[in-house]
């Protein structure tokens, strides 16, 4: 009798990673099945950190969405907050002063440099570049100096506001802004001699994770990974919005839409906001500064005493200081950043504490049922996160809440088309590939 | 104490539970659980600007097995929860857990369907950073 060889079954392997796992930054689990070393399928299951942006937008006012729409994308929130203050005022019908547009312009590359040095430095770190990682994250707070400067927080800033930023710039960012700026050219200058050339970067980088011109259409791809795949698309670019039409700017483009043209996008669009930043410094517009202002500025404090005893008489056009976290808030500054529209705006500071008029129009916006009331209608307003396209849809049912605000993220069709770019390769690309899509779970499951 | 030398060897007198507690001290290793926004913030205050790696508090274990300290960074969602138990759990006695920012310790503004209200009584935290979301620097001193 013929001995009968013992049949072995042969399986692929089903692999899971995440959500808690060090690669996976945020959190996110992606179900690899694989043949040997290869991956053949992958399936990304997202949701972890839903936390119900749209519908907790649908219960506060306007305003109020802002903080939530901070936490999007967490990296460079600023853009978040222009995006959703520009659909509003798109559906008020408001157009915003020029120095505030180029204000949102500057702020807006100051994030989008925030959120490539953090996306370059997590994937470089994962492919144990450590060093490239501190260097980037070493930039990066010197750019979140500025942002702190300005906003008065670093990173959840709810700095927008309808119709415009919540107060002027600091007198002498433009100084600070320039030897930031100085600083993190250095340290692009150094990851660039230290990756770029890299045979060990190369050799992970390039022909891995390929997104194909087509797939990066059909999967509605955009950004920095569509510009990688050769598409020529950018919002700034392609639907001017704020003063990105009089800024003189490339767009960079890769060719084969590996990792590599990926990372060297993004290397390359950093450098571009900063030029960006340093034109929109050079040449925004002082604006109309109030002229009324007469006497020396009071105490916020010993203001509103003042006024809470009816003595109001002499405090029409009077000047206040304000605490370090309303800064930029008093009357000469925010009349430079903010249209008079009374039903939209908040009066200055010194109002506010001084007169009735000022005070009610305070209450009048902050109340519930009394806040900004856009008419009913519905309207879409995209702009260029630093993801990729990031539109925001609002309705409003001419309440002084959303009916319905939807949020077109980037990273969720980034996410769609993760599994082109894996299946195919090594196990081990896995992490490579993962950390070129810059994944942002905030904005991903919102 | 006295020197010691390999002629005389000399000698403390401590108790166990001292001696343990003394070498637990200087070598908590931490579990970054990051989910969200503050992680961030983590980010910065480990990296190369403000480095608590100088207080010898730096080195991240990506392995529950290893760490002695949970660090809850970021809101936690009804999904996550059941994760972050079963990281919890998997760690060795003795062991504490940190929830960094407001969202984990009360669920912040997220006060909806989705998020988890207070993650602590889940992971029995003993130290809270409720003012995380103001801005890395109070979320270090704040209490």
């Amino acid at each position: 009798m013929a001995a009968v060889a013992p049949t072995r079954e042969v399986r692929n392997m089903l692999i899971n990673i995440g959500p808690s796992h060090p690669a996976m930054h945020g959190v996110i689990r992606l179900i690899a099945e694989l043949d040997g070393e290869k991956v053949v399928r992958v399936q990304a299951e997202i949701g972890y950190l839903h936390r119900a942006f749209e519908k907790s937008a649908e219960n506060s006012s306007w305003t109020q969405v802002m903080p939530y729409t901070d936490r999007l994308n967490y990296v460079s929130p600023l853009i978040n907050n222009f995006g959703y203050c520009a659909a509003v005022e798109k559906l008020l019908g408001i157009e915003i002063t020029e120095r505030c547009k180029y204000i949102r312009v500057v702020m807006s590359e100051v994030s989008r440099i925030t959120d490539h040095l953090t996306c370059i430095a997590a994937s470089a770190m994962e492919m144990g570049a450590m060093t490239v990682f501190l260097y980037f994250m070493k930039a990066r707070e010197f750019l979140y100096e500025i942002v702190e400067d300005v906003t008065g927080a670093r990173l959840t800033i709810s700095y927008g506001r309808i119709g415009g930023v919540k107060g002027d710039i600091p007198e002498n960012l433009g100084e600070k802004l320039e030897s930031a700026l100085k600083k993190v050219e250095k340290e692009l200058y150094e990851v660039d001699r230290l990756l770029t050339r890299n045979r060990i970067w190369v050799d992970r980088t390039r022909d891995i994770g390929i997104l194909t011109r087509e797939d990066a259409v059909s999967y509605a791809v955009t950004g920095p990974l569509a510009r990688a795949s050769g598409i020529n698309y950018d919002v700034r670019r392609a639907h001017p919005y704020l003063v990105y039409d009089r800024m003189d700017f490339d767009v960079p483009l890769g060719e084969k839409g590996d990792n590599y043209d990926r990372y060297l996008v993004r290397m390359e669009e950093m450098r571009q906001s900063i030029r960006i930043i340093r034109q929109a410094m050079r040449e925004m517009p002082e604006g109309p500064v109030a002229v009324d202002s007469r006497g020396e500025p009071v105490k916020s404090f010993d203001l509103v005493d003042e006024a809470k005893m009816g003595r109001t008489a002499g405090l029409v056009n009077v000047r206040t200081t304000v605490e370090p976290t309303l800064s930029g808030m008093e009357r000469p500054f925010l009349d430079r950043v903010m249209p008079h529209d009374r039903g939209v705006v908040l009066p200055s500071k010194d109002d506010t504490y001084s007169n009735i008029e000022g005070l009610m129009n305070h209450f009048k916006l902050i109340m519930d049922y009394h806040g900004i009331c856009p008419p009913r209608g519905d309207t879409y307003f995209a702009v260029e996160a630093a993801n990729g396209e990031l539109g925001f849809y609002v309705v409003s049912d001419g309440k002084d809440r959303p009916y319905r605000v939807r949020v077109r993220p980037p990273c969720f069709f980034n996410m769609a088309v993760l599994h082109k770019l894996l299946e195919g390769y090594m196990v081990a690309d896995i992490i490579a590939t993962f950390g070129s899509i810059n994944m942002i779970a905030g904005e991903l499951d919102r | 104490m006295s020197s010691v030398t390999p002629e005389s060897p000399g000698f403390i007198t401590t108790q166990l539970e001292q001696v343990v507690g003394w070498a637990r001290k200087f070598s908590i290793f931490q579990y970054p659980f990051v989910t969200a926004c503050c992680g961030m913030e983590y980010m910065s205050a480990g990296a190369s600007h403000y480095d608590f790696d100088r207080f010898g508090a730096g080195l991240p274990r990506f392995s529950p097995r290893q760490a002695d300290v949970l660090f809850v960074v970021g809101t936690i969602s009804h999904k996550i929860a059941p994760i972050l138990r079963m990281v919890y759990d998997q760690m060795c006695e003795p062991k504490w857990v940190i929830a960094f920012g407001v969202c984990t310790c009360t669920g912040g503004f997220y006060d909806n369907y989705a998020t988890v209200q207070a993650s602590t009584p889940s992971s029995r935290s003993t130290s809270t950073f409720p003012a995380a979301r103001r801005g890395r620097r109070q979320s270090w001193t704040a209490s």
